[in-house]
Protein backbone atom coordinates (compact mmCIF):
# COMPACT_ATOMS: atom_id res chain seq x y z
CA UNK A 1 0.00 0.00 0.00
CA UNK A 2 1.44 3.12 -1.29
CA UNK A 3 1.15 6.35 1.59
CA UNK A 4 2.32 9.46 1.01
CA UNK A 5 4.50 11.80 3.55
CA UNK A 6 6.43 14.60 2.86
CA UNK A 7 9.78 15.17 4.28
CA UNK A 8 11.26 18.06 5.91
CA UNK A 9 14.76 17.45 5.20
CA UNK A 10 16.16 20.52 6.97
CA UNK A 11 14.32 19.16 10.10
CA UNK A 12 15.84 17.14 12.33
CA UNK A 13 12.77 15.05 13.82
CA UNK A 14 14.82 13.05 16.28
CA UNK A 15 15.14 15.76 18.47
CA UNK A 16 11.33 16.54 18.71
CA UNK A 17 9.47 16.46 21.68
CA UNK A 18 6.69 13.85 21.86
CA UNK A 19 3.81 16.41 21.02
CA UNK A 20 5.64 17.52 17.76
CA UNK A 21 6.40 13.91 16.59
CA UNK A 22 2.19 12.69 17.43
CA UNK A 23 1.64 15.82 15.47
CA UNK A 24 3.66 15.42 12.62
CA UNK A 25 3.14 11.68 12.01
CA UNK A 26 -0.97 12.55 12.36
CA UNK A 27 -0.07 15.37 9.71
CA UNK A 28 2.05 12.88 7.38
CA UNK A 29 4.80 15.39 7.69
CA UNK A 30 7.22 12.11 8.31
CA UNK A 31 6.21 8.54 8.30
CA UNK A 32 6.90 6.29 11.43
CA UNK A 33 9.28 4.41 8.80
CA UNK A 34 11.30 7.67 8.14
CA UNK A 35 11.30 8.14 12.18
CA UNK A 36 12.40 5.11 12.79
CA UNK A 37 15.53 4.89 10.22
CA UNK A 38 16.29 8.32 11.48
CA UNK A 39 16.87 7.01 15.48
CA UNK A 40 18.44 3.85 13.64
CA UNK A 41 20.91 6.30 12.12
CA UNK A 42 21.54 8.14 15.05
CA UNK A 43 22.42 4.70 16.83
CA UNK A 44 24.74 3.55 13.72
CA UNK A 45 26.24 6.88 14.27
CA UNK A 46 27.10 7.15 17.85
CA UNK A 47 25.76 3.78 19.72
CA UNK A 48 29.57 1.79 18.65
CA UNK A 49 31.32 5.11 21.15
CA UNK A 50 27.84 5.35 23.68
CA UNK A 51 27.03 1.09 23.59
CA UNK A 52 23.34 2.73 24.69
CA UNK A 53 21.35 0.49 22.90
CA UNK A 54 22.78 -3.56 23.29
CA UNK A 55 20.01 -4.37 20.30
CA UNK A 56 17.52 -2.94 17.45
CA UNK A 57 14.74 -5.77 17.32
CA UNK A 58 14.53 -7.52 13.86
CA UNK A 59 10.73 -6.48 13.85
CA UNK A 60 11.63 -2.61 14.20
CA UNK A 61 11.03 -1.52 10.77
CA UNK A 62 7.93 -4.11 10.13
CA UNK A 63 6.08 -2.51 13.34
CA UNK A 64 7.16 0.69 12.22
CA UNK A 65 5.30 -0.14 8.70
CA UNK A 66 2.44 -2.09 10.05
CA UNK A 67 1.58 1.50 11.97
CA UNK A 68 2.01 3.49 8.79
CA UNK A 69 -0.19 1.37 7.41
CA UNK A 70 -2.85 1.75 10.19
CA UNK A 71 -2.64 5.54 10.33
CA UNK A 72 -3.72 4.92 6.46
CA UNK A 73 -6.86 2.59 7.38
CA UNK A 74 -7.64 5.95 10.05
CA UNK A 75 -6.39 4.04 13.23
CA UNK A 76 -5.39 7.64 14.92
CA UNK A 77 -4.47 6.61 18.66
CA UNK A 78 -2.36 9.03 20.16
CA UNK A 79 1.20 7.18 19.89
CA UNK A 80 0.86 5.73 16.86
CA UNK A 81 4.09 4.63 15.33
CA UNK A 82 6.01 6.12 17.96
CA UNK A 83 9.41 3.86 18.65
CA UNK A 84 10.52 4.23 21.98
CA UNK A 85 13.36 2.50 23.99
CA UNK A 86 12.80 -0.16 26.85
CA UNK A 87 16.00 -0.82 29.15
CA UNK A 88 17.17 -4.40 29.00
CA UNK A 89 14.95 -5.58 32.16
CA UNK A 90 11.54 -4.89 31.26
CA UNK A 91 9.92 -8.25 29.15
CA UNK A 92 9.16 -7.08 25.42
CA UNK A 93 7.52 -10.97 24.39
CA UNK A 94 9.82 -12.83 21.69
CA UNK A 95 13.29 -10.55 22.30
CA UNK A 96 16.08 -11.30 24.69
CA UNK A 97 16.17 -9.78 28.36
CA UNK A 98 19.21 -10.53 29.82
CA UNK A 99 19.55 -7.59 32.94
CA UNK A 100 22.28 -6.66 31.34
CA UNK A 101 23.79 -9.90 32.70
CA UNK A 102 25.55 -13.04 31.70
CA UNK A 103 23.11 -15.06 33.76
CA UNK A 104 20.44 -14.41 31.06
CA UNK A 105 22.49 -13.54 28.11
CA UNK A 106 20.25 -15.86 26.01
CA UNK A 107 16.83 -15.89 27.94
CA UNK A 108 13.93 -14.86 25.65
CA UNK A 109 10.94 -13.08 27.30
CA UNK A 110 7.67 -15.02 27.19
CA UNK A 111 5.34 -11.97 27.60
CA UNK A 112 4.91 -8.27 27.30
CA UNK A 113 5.35 -6.33 31.14
CA UNK A 114 2.37 -4.55 31.58
CA UNK A 115 3.92 -0.86 30.68
CA UNK A 116 4.61 -2.01 27.57
CA UNK A 117 0.90 -3.15 26.71
CA UNK A 118 -0.40 -0.02 27.97
CA UNK A 119 2.24 1.79 25.67
CA UNK A 120 1.47 -0.70 22.59
CA UNK A 121 -2.20 -0.25 23.15
CA UNK A 122 -1.61 3.74 22.66
CA UNK A 123 0.08 2.73 19.33
CA UNK A 124 3.60 3.11 20.58
CA UNK A 125 5.89 0.07 20.00
CA UNK A 126 9.44 -0.57 21.48
CA UNK A 127 12.01 -1.49 18.98
CA UNK A 128 15.35 -1.65 21.07
CA UNK A 129 16.46 -2.32 24.20
CA UNK A 130 19.09 -0.49 26.44
CA UNK A 131 22.19 -1.09 28.42
CA UNK A 132 22.05 -1.21 32.54
CA UNK A 133 24.40 -2.29 35.25
CA UNK A 134 23.49 -5.36 35.91
CA UNK A 135 20.07 -6.20 37.54
CA UNK A 136 19.87 -3.03 38.12
CA UNK A 137 22.47 -2.99 40.77
CA UNK A 138 24.91 -0.14 39.90
CA UNK A 139 25.01 4.39 39.59
CA UNK A 140 27.11 4.21 36.51
CA UNK A 141 26.15 1.25 33.87
CA UNK A 142 29.83 0.37 34.11
CA UNK A 143 28.51 -2.99 35.64
CA UNK A 144 26.75 -4.27 32.60
CA UNK A 145 28.38 -7.86 31.61
CA UNK A 146 27.88 -6.10 28.12
CA UNK A 147 30.36 -3.15 28.51
CA UNK A 148 29.93 0.24 30.06
CA UNK A 149 27.65 3.05 28.62
CA UNK A 150 29.03 6.23 27.88
CA UNK A 151 27.50 9.76 28.53
CA UNK A 152 26.75 11.71 25.27
CA UNK A 153 27.90 14.97 26.55
CA UNK A 154 30.90 13.98 27.63
CA UNK A 155 32.11 10.16 26.45
CA UNK A 156 34.64 9.93 29.16
CA UNK A 157 32.15 10.47 31.79
CA UNK A 158 29.39 7.93 32.72
CA UNK A 159 25.78 7.77 32.05
CA UNK A 160 24.87 7.16 35.50
CA UNK A 161 22.96 3.83 36.30
CA UNK A 162 21.11 1.49 36.67
CA UNK A 163 19.37 2.89 33.36
CA UNK A 164 22.41 4.37 31.88
CA UNK A 165 21.12 3.33 28.37
CA UNK A 166 18.15 4.83 28.25
CA UNK A 167 19.23 8.17 29.47
CA UNK A 168 22.37 7.91 27.28
CA UNK A 169 20.12 6.94 24.17
CA UNK A 170 17.10 9.75 24.99
CA UNK A 171 20.30 12.73 25.48
CA UNK A 172 21.58 11.40 21.71
CA UNK A 173 18.47 11.32 20.48
CA UNK A 174 18.39 7.31 19.48
CA UNK A 175 14.57 7.54 20.06
CA UNK A 176 11.08 9.16 21.21
CA UNK A 177 11.69 8.32 24.98
CA UNK A 178 13.15 5.59 26.62
CA UNK A 179 11.40 3.43 30.08
CA UNK A 180 14.00 2.92 32.35
CA UNK A 181 13.74 1.28 36.46
CA UNK A 182 14.07 2.95 39.56
CA UNK A 183 15.27 1.39 42.97
CA UNK A 184 17.32 4.03 44.33
CA UNK A 185 17.58 6.74 41.84
CA UNK A 186 18.36 4.68 38.94
CA UNK A 187 16.19 6.78 36.01
CA UNK A 188 16.56 10.37 38.15
CA UNK A 189 20.71 9.79 37.98
CA UNK A 190 21.33 8.89 34.87
CA UNK A 191 18.82 11.69 33.69
CA UNK A 192 20.56 14.17 35.68
CA UNK A 193 24.34 12.75 34.41
CA UNK A 194 22.87 13.11 30.68
CA UNK A 195 21.31 16.07 30.84
CA UNK A 196 17.11 14.79 30.41
CA UNK A 197 14.01 14.04 32.34
CA UNK A 198 13.76 11.47 34.56
CA UNK A 199 10.59 10.36 36.29
CA UNK A 200 10.26 7.61 39.54
CA UNK A 201 6.90 7.60 39.96
CA UNK A 202 4.63 7.08 43.42
CA UNK A 203 5.41 3.58 44.25
CA UNK A 204 2.47 1.42 43.06
CA UNK A 205 0.60 4.06 40.09
CA UNK A 206 2.55 1.85 37.72
CA UNK A 207 2.71 -1.86 37.38
CA UNK A 208 6.03 -3.86 37.84
CA UNK A 209 4.32 -7.03 35.83
CA UNK A 210 6.70 -7.83 33.67
CA UNK A 211 9.97 -5.99 35.33
CA UNK A 212 12.75 -8.15 36.56
CA UNK A 213 12.57 -7.60 40.13
CA UNK A 214 15.48 -6.04 41.78
CA UNK A 215 13.83 -4.80 45.19
CA UNK A 216 10.15 -5.16 45.12
CA UNK A 217 9.44 -2.68 47.82
CA UNK A 218 10.91 -0.08 45.80
CA UNK A 219 11.39 -0.62 42.31
CA UNK A 220 9.27 1.03 39.67
CA UNK A 221 8.98 1.85 35.63
CA UNK A 222 9.53 5.32 34.61
CA UNK A 223 10.18 7.78 31.77
CA UNK A 224 13.46 9.05 30.51
CA UNK A 225 12.62 11.72 28.13
CA UNK A 226 13.54 14.84 26.44
CA UNK A 227 11.47 16.96 28.69
CA UNK A 228 9.34 17.23 31.28
CA UNK A 229 5.74 17.45 29.39
CA UNK A 230 6.90 14.10 27.56
CA UNK A 231 8.19 12.07 30.88
CA UNK A 232 4.37 13.65 31.92
CA UNK A 233 2.58 11.95 28.58
CA UNK A 234 4.10 8.75 29.19
CA UNK A 235 3.54 8.59 32.94
CA UNK A 236 0.01 9.20 32.29
CA UNK A 237 -0.45 6.34 30.13
CA UNK A 238 1.43 4.22 32.27
CA UNK A 239 -0.17 5.01 35.57
CA UNK A 240 -3.02 3.23 36.12
CA UNK A 241 -4.14 -0.16 38.51
CA UNK A 242 -2.81 -3.29 37.38
CA UNK A 243 -4.38 -6.41 38.95
CA UNK A 244 -1.17 -8.43 37.66
CA UNK A 245 1.22 -6.59 40.39
CA UNK A 246 0.31 -7.39 43.79
CA UNK A 247 1.07 -4.03 45.06
CA UNK A 248 -0.56 -1.89 42.04
CA UNK A 249 -2.88 0.89 43.85
CA UNK A 250 -6.59 0.77 42.56
CA UNK A 251 -7.39 4.19 41.32
CA UNK A 252 -10.01 5.37 44.24
CA UNK A 253 -6.98 4.63 46.60
CA UNK A 254 -4.67 6.84 45.05
CA UNK A 255 -5.62 9.77 47.14
CA UNK A 256 -4.48 13.20 47.28
CA UNK A 257 -4.64 16.69 48.15
CA UNK A 258 -5.22 19.48 45.72
CA UNK A 259 -1.87 21.29 46.52
CA UNK A 260 -2.58 25.14 45.84
CA UNK A 261 0.65 26.68 47.16
CA UNK A 262 4.33 26.89 45.49
CA UNK A 263 6.42 26.61 48.15
CA UNK A 264 9.51 24.82 47.81
CA UNK A 265 11.34 23.02 50.87
CA UNK A 266 15.19 23.01 51.13
CA UNK A 267 16.89 20.74 53.42
CA UNK A 268 19.78 22.73 54.01
CA UNK A 269 21.61 20.46 56.17
CA UNK A 270 21.41 17.67 53.90
CA UNK A 271 22.46 19.33 51.31
CA UNK A 272 26.26 20.87 53.31
CA UNK A 273 27.52 17.28 53.03
CA UNK A 274 31.42 16.97 52.41
CA UNK A 275 30.54 14.81 49.82
CA UNK A 276 28.52 17.65 47.79
CA UNK A 277 30.52 19.15 45.00
CA UNK A 278 31.18 22.77 45.19
CA UNK A 279 30.09 23.76 41.83
CA UNK A 280 26.84 21.35 42.59
CA UNK A 281 25.77 23.59 45.55
CA UNK A 282 26.28 26.53 43.58
CA UNK A 283 24.23 25.58 40.78
CA UNK A 284 21.57 24.54 42.75
CA UNK A 285 21.35 27.70 44.97
CA UNK A 286 21.29 29.59 40.95
CA UNK A 287 18.03 26.93 40.58
CA UNK A 288 16.42 28.22 43.74
CA UNK A 289 16.88 32.00 42.55
CA UNK A 290 15.36 31.26 39.38
CA UNK A 291 12.46 29.50 41.00
CA UNK A 292 12.14 32.09 43.55
CA UNK A 293 12.04 34.90 40.00
CA UNK A 294 9.01 32.91 39.44
CA UNK A 295 7.15 33.31 42.41
CA UNK A 296 7.91 30.07 44.05
CA UNK A 297 8.78 30.78 48.07
CA UNK A 298 11.89 28.95 49.12
CA UNK A 299 11.73 28.02 52.34
CA UNK A 300 14.82 26.32 54.88
CA UNK A 301 13.29 22.69 56.14
CA UNK A 302 14.64 19.96 58.16
CA UNK A 303 13.62 16.42 57.47
CA UNK A 304 14.69 14.49 60.78
CA UNK A 305 16.77 11.28 59.93
CA UNK A 306 16.77 11.93 56.33
CA UNK A 307 20.76 11.27 56.39
CA UNK A 308 19.89 7.30 56.97
CA UNK A 309 18.46 7.20 53.76
CA UNK A 310 21.30 5.66 52.38
CA UNK A 311 21.58 3.18 55.14
CA UNK A 312 18.54 2.05 55.27
CA UNK A 313 18.40 2.05 51.27
CA UNK A 314 21.46 -0.82 51.13
CA UNK A 315 20.16 -2.77 54.11
CA UNK A 316 16.96 -3.34 52.42
CA UNK A 317 17.46 -3.45 48.59
CA UNK A 318 20.24 -5.75 49.36
CA UNK A 319 18.00 -8.01 51.40
CA UNK A 320 15.21 -7.60 48.89
CA UNK A 321 17.51 -8.23 45.78
CA UNK A 322 19.21 -11.35 47.70
CA UNK A 323 15.76 -12.83 48.12
CA UNK A 324 14.69 -12.12 44.27
CA UNK A 325 17.75 -13.38 42.60
CA UNK A 326 17.54 -16.35 44.34
CA UNK A 327 15.52 -17.71 41.27
CA UNK A 328 18.53 -17.62 38.89
CA UNK A 329 20.03 -21.04 40.19
CA UNK A 330 20.92 -22.52 36.68
CA UNK A 331 18.02 -25.16 36.62
CA UNK A 332 14.72 -23.83 34.95
CA UNK A 333 16.65 -20.73 33.00
CA UNK A 334 19.63 -19.16 32.76
CA UNK A 335 23.21 -19.61 32.56
CA UNK A 336 24.02 -22.61 33.60
CA UNK A 337 27.71 -24.53 34.78
CA UNK A 338 27.33 -28.16 35.85
CA UNK A 339 29.36 -28.92 38.81
CA UNK A 340 29.64 -32.40 40.68
CA UNK A 341 26.32 -32.29 42.45
CA UNK A 342 23.36 -30.34 42.12
CA UNK A 343 24.19 -27.44 45.12
CA UNK A 344 27.58 -27.01 43.15
CA UNK A 345 25.88 -26.82 40.33
CA UNK A 346 24.20 -23.74 41.53
CA UNK A 347 27.15 -22.65 43.08
CA UNK A 348 29.07 -22.49 40.29
CA UNK A 349 26.36 -21.16 38.01
CA UNK A 350 25.51 -17.89 39.96
CA UNK A 351 29.44 -17.49 40.61
CA UNK A 352 29.75 -17.61 36.52
CA UNK A 353 26.53 -15.88 35.78
CA UNK A 354 26.66 -12.83 38.38
CA UNK A 355 29.39 -9.85 37.99
CA UNK A 356 31.34 -8.63 41.16
CA UNK A 357 28.15 -6.11 41.87
CA UNK A 358 25.17 -8.46 41.92
CA UNK A 359 27.82 -10.95 44.01
CA UNK A 360 28.28 -8.08 46.47
CA UNK A 361 25.11 -6.99 47.38
CA UNK A 362 23.56 -10.86 47.28
CA UNK A 363 26.13 -11.84 49.78
CA UNK A 364 25.23 -8.37 51.66
CA UNK A 365 21.64 -8.97 51.52
CA UNK A 366 22.02 -12.77 52.64
CA UNK A 367 24.08 -11.72 55.80
CA UNK A 368 21.37 -8.82 57.29
CA UNK A 369 18.68 -11.45 56.67
CA UNK A 370 20.64 -14.14 58.47
CA UNK A 371 19.88 -15.74 61.79
CA UNK A 372 21.27 -13.29 64.75
CA UNK A 373 21.64 -10.29 62.34
CA UNK A 374 18.29 -10.10 61.30
CA UNK A 375 16.52 -7.55 64.01
CA UNK A 376 19.57 -5.31 64.23
CA UNK A 377 20.16 -5.11 60.52
CA UNK A 378 16.98 -5.67 58.42
CA UNK A 379 14.10 -4.94 61.10
CA UNK A 380 15.71 -2.43 62.14
CA UNK A 381 16.21 -0.56 58.75
CA UNK A 382 12.59 -1.38 58.21
CA UNK A 383 11.48 0.79 61.60
CA UNK A 384 13.79 3.69 60.50
CA UNK A 385 12.03 3.55 57.16
CA UNK A 386 9.26 4.15 58.10
CA UNK A 387 10.77 6.84 60.50
CA UNK A 388 11.58 8.90 57.37
CA UNK A 389 8.64 8.02 55.58
CA UNK A 390 7.24 10.25 58.77
CA UNK A 391 9.83 12.77 58.67
CA UNK A 392 9.20 13.22 55.08
CA UNK A 393 5.09 13.50 55.20
CA UNK A 394 5.17 15.84 58.19
CA UNK A 395 7.66 18.30 56.01
CA UNK A 396 4.89 17.90 52.90
CA UNK A 397 2.41 19.70 55.78
CA UNK A 398 4.22 22.71 55.44
CA UNK A 399 5.82 22.89 51.89
CA UNK A 400 4.40 21.74 48.74
CA UNK A 401 7.62 19.70 47.28
CA UNK A 402 11.16 19.44 48.61
CA UNK A 403 14.36 20.07 46.10
CA UNK A 404 17.85 19.44 46.29
CA UNK A 405 20.43 18.60 43.60
CA UNK A 406 20.04 15.40 42.22
CA UNK A 407 23.14 14.31 42.15
CA UNK A 408 26.37 14.99 44.68
CA UNK A 409 28.39 15.61 41.93
CA UNK A 410 28.40 15.87 37.89
CA UNK A 411 28.78 12.78 35.90
CA UNK A 412 32.16 11.04 36.84
CA UNK A 413 34.95 9.86 34.84
CA UNK A 414 34.40 6.09 33.72
CA UNK A 415 36.32 3.81 35.94
CA UNK A 416 37.34 6.47 38.61
CA UNK A 417 34.87 4.87 41.19
CA UNK A 418 36.09 1.82 42.73
CA UNK A 419 35.26 2.02 45.75
CA UNK A 420 31.60 0.07 46.47
CA UNK A 421 30.58 3.21 49.13
CA UNK A 422 31.66 5.76 47.14
CA UNK A 423 29.53 4.61 44.59
CA UNK A 424 26.81 4.38 46.84
CA UNK A 425 26.87 7.77 47.65
CA UNK A 426 25.98 8.86 44.20
CA UNK A 427 22.19 7.80 45.23
CA UNK A 428 22.54 10.51 48.43
CA UNK A 429 19.68 12.48 47.11
CA UNK A 430 17.67 10.21 45.30
CA UNK A 431 17.09 7.36 47.68
CA UNK A 432 14.70 8.95 50.06
CA UNK A 433 11.89 9.09 47.61
CA UNK A 434 12.57 5.24 47.05
CA UNK A 435 12.32 4.50 50.80
CA UNK A 436 9.35 6.81 51.08
CA UNK A 437 7.44 5.85 48.21
CA UNK A 438 6.79 9.66 46.65
CA UNK A 439 7.19 10.55 43.47
CA UNK A 440 10.53 12.18 42.34
CA UNK A 441 11.31 13.80 38.86
CA UNK A 442 15.03 15.27 37.95
CA UNK A 443 15.36 18.21 36.11
CA UNK A 444 18.52 19.59 33.64
CA UNK A 445 19.36 22.49 35.54
CA UNK A 446 22.19 23.62 33.15
CA UNK A 447 25.65 22.66 32.34
CA UNK A 448 29.41 23.32 33.84
CA UNK A 449 32.28 24.26 31.89
CA UNK A 450 33.24 20.30 30.56
CA UNK A 451 29.48 20.22 29.36
CA UNK A 452 28.47 18.17 32.17
CA UNK A 453 24.62 18.64 33.09
CA UNK A 454 23.68 19.58 36.59
CA UNK A 455 19.94 18.08 37.63
CA UNK A 456 17.81 19.45 39.68
CA UNK A 457 15.45 17.03 41.82
CA UNK A 458 11.81 17.95 43.00
CA UNK A 459 9.71 15.38 45.27
CA UNK A 460 6.02 15.32 46.48
CA UNK A 461 3.84 13.47 48.81
CA UNK A 462 2.20 10.49 47.56
CA UNK A 463 0.64 10.76 43.89
CA UNK A 464 0.96 14.49 43.53
CA UNK A 465 3.32 13.65 40.40
CA UNK A 466 1.33 16.79 38.89
CA UNK A 467 2.97 19.12 41.35
CA UNK A 468 6.48 17.93 40.16
CA UNK A 469 5.13 18.22 36.59
CA UNK A 470 3.66 21.80 37.43
CA UNK A 471 7.12 22.88 39.03
CA UNK A 472 9.38 21.11 36.20
CA UNK A 473 7.86 22.98 33.45
CA UNK A 474 7.79 25.90 35.04
CA UNK A 475 12.14 25.69 36.12
CA UNK A 476 12.54 24.20 32.71
CA UNK A 477 11.86 27.55 30.98
CA UNK A 478 14.50 29.04 32.78
CA UNK A 479 17.34 27.07 31.96
CA UNK B 1 29.93 2.77 64.86
CA UNK B 2 29.19 -0.79 65.22
CA UNK B 3 27.08 -2.47 67.65
CA UNK B 4 28.57 -4.48 70.89
CA UNK B 5 27.60 -7.56 69.55
CA UNK B 6 28.53 -6.97 65.57
CA UNK B 7 32.01 -5.64 66.32
CA UNK B 8 34.00 -8.46 67.75
CA UNK B 9 32.94 -10.85 64.64
CA UNK B 10 35.06 -11.14 61.80
CA UNK B 11 32.71 -11.85 58.41
CA UNK B 12 32.77 -15.63 57.59
CA UNK B 13 32.58 -14.73 53.54
CA UNK B 14 32.55 -18.49 52.67
CA UNK B 15 29.83 -18.70 55.03
CA UNK B 16 27.91 -15.89 53.32
CA UNK B 17 28.66 -17.28 50.46
CA UNK B 18 27.64 -20.86 51.00
CA UNK B 19 23.67 -19.27 52.56
CA UNK B 20 23.65 -17.49 49.04
CA UNK B 21 24.65 -20.44 47.15
CA UNK B 22 27.17 -18.53 45.24
CA UNK B 23 30.81 -19.83 44.50
CA UNK B 24 33.96 -17.76 45.27
CA UNK B 25 37.16 -17.72 43.92
CA UNK B 26 39.75 -17.86 46.48
CA UNK B 27 41.90 -15.51 45.07
CA UNK B 28 38.86 -13.35 45.69
CA UNK B 29 38.04 -13.64 49.10
CA UNK B 30 39.95 -11.34 50.32
CA UNK B 31 39.04 -8.04 48.60
CA UNK B 32 35.36 -9.40 49.29
CA UNK B 33 35.75 -9.03 52.77
CA UNK B 34 37.37 -5.60 52.58
CA UNK B 35 34.25 -4.53 50.67
CA UNK B 36 32.01 -6.30 53.10
CA UNK B 37 33.64 -4.75 55.98
CA UNK B 38 33.41 -1.49 54.35
CA UNK B 39 30.16 -1.62 53.46
CA UNK B 40 28.79 -2.86 57.00
CA UNK B 41 30.64 -0.01 58.80
CA UNK B 42 28.66 2.33 56.42
CA UNK B 43 25.39 1.16 57.09
CA UNK B 44 26.15 0.06 60.59
CA UNK B 45 25.04 3.67 60.87
CA UNK B 46 21.53 2.81 61.66
CA UNK B 47 22.45 1.22 65.04
CA UNK B 48 22.95 4.62 66.36
CA UNK B 49 19.52 5.72 65.51
CA UNK B 50 16.92 5.75 68.54
CA UNK B 51 13.67 3.62 67.59
CA UNK B 52 10.88 5.96 69.41
CA UNK B 53 8.34 8.42 68.27
CA UNK B 54 5.23 8.19 65.82
CA UNK B 55 5.84 5.68 63.05
CA UNK B 56 2.97 5.39 61.60
CA UNK B 57 2.55 5.72 58.15
CA UNK B 58 -0.39 5.51 55.55
CA UNK B 59 -0.22 2.42 53.42
CA UNK B 60 -1.34 2.70 50.04
CA UNK B 61 0.16 -0.18 48.28
CA UNK B 62 -1.60 -2.92 50.20
CA UNK B 63 -0.62 -6.76 48.84
CA UNK B 64 -3.65 -7.79 46.66
CA UNK B 65 -3.41 -11.28 45.26
CA UNK B 66 -6.25 -12.91 42.81
CA UNK B 67 -7.57 -16.43 41.71
CA UNK B 68 -4.51 -18.45 40.48
CA UNK B 69 -6.63 -19.59 37.24
CA UNK B 70 -5.09 -21.73 34.63
CA UNK B 71 -4.87 -19.63 31.36
CA UNK B 72 -4.81 -21.86 27.94
CA UNK B 73 -1.87 -20.35 25.96
CA UNK B 74 -0.87 -21.22 22.66
CA UNK B 75 1.72 -23.16 21.59
CA UNK B 76 4.63 -20.30 21.27
CA UNK B 77 4.54 -19.82 24.79
CA UNK B 78 5.03 -23.42 25.68
CA UNK B 79 8.12 -23.67 23.26
CA UNK B 80 9.48 -20.14 24.13
CA UNK B 81 9.76 -21.44 27.71
CA UNK B 82 11.12 -24.59 26.80
CA UNK B 83 13.05 -22.72 24.52
CA UNK B 84 15.11 -21.11 27.45
CA UNK B 85 16.03 -24.12 29.69
CA UNK B 86 19.87 -24.86 30.00
CA UNK B 87 19.30 -28.61 29.42
CA UNK B 88 16.16 -30.15 28.03
CA UNK B 89 15.53 -33.59 26.93
CA UNK B 90 12.03 -33.54 24.90
CA UNK B 91 9.87 -31.55 26.74
CA UNK B 92 11.42 -32.32 29.97
CA UNK B 93 13.69 -30.46 31.79
CA UNK B 94 17.15 -32.15 32.59
CA UNK B 95 19.13 -31.58 36.37
CA UNK B 96 20.86 -33.40 38.10
CA UNK B 97 19.32 -35.99 40.46
CA UNK B 98 19.65 -35.30 44.44
CA UNK B 99 19.01 -38.65 45.44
Amino acid sequence: MAYWFRIFCSMDITKYSLDKLVEGLAKKEFSSVELLEQYKKNIDLQNGALNAILEVFERAKDSAQKADELRMKGDHRELLGIPYVTKDNICIKGEIISAGSRMLIRHRSVYDASVVKFLNEAGAFSFARSNMDEFAMGSSTEYSAFGPTRNPLNQKSVAGGSSGGSASAVASNMCAFALGSDTGGSIRQPASFCGIVGLYPTYGAVSRNGLIAMASSLDQVGPCARSVADAEYIHNILSRHDPRDARSVPLSERKREKRKGRSIGVPRNFIENDGVSVEVKANFEASLKRLEKLGYTIVDISIPLIEMSLPVYYILQTAEASTNLARYDGMRYGTRVEGSNLLETYKLSRGEGFGPEVQRRILLGTYVLSAGFFDSYYKKADTVRKMITRSLLDVFETVDVIATPTTPTVAFPLGSVQDPVAMYVADLFTVPANIAGIPALSVPSGLNSEGLAYGLHFMAPHFCEDALFSVGKDFEQTV
Amino acid sequence: MRSCILIHMKIDIQYIADLARIHIDEGKKASLEQDFESILSYVDSIQAVNLSGDISVPQFAMNQTREDIAETQDSSVRNALLGNMPKRSGDGLLVQNIL
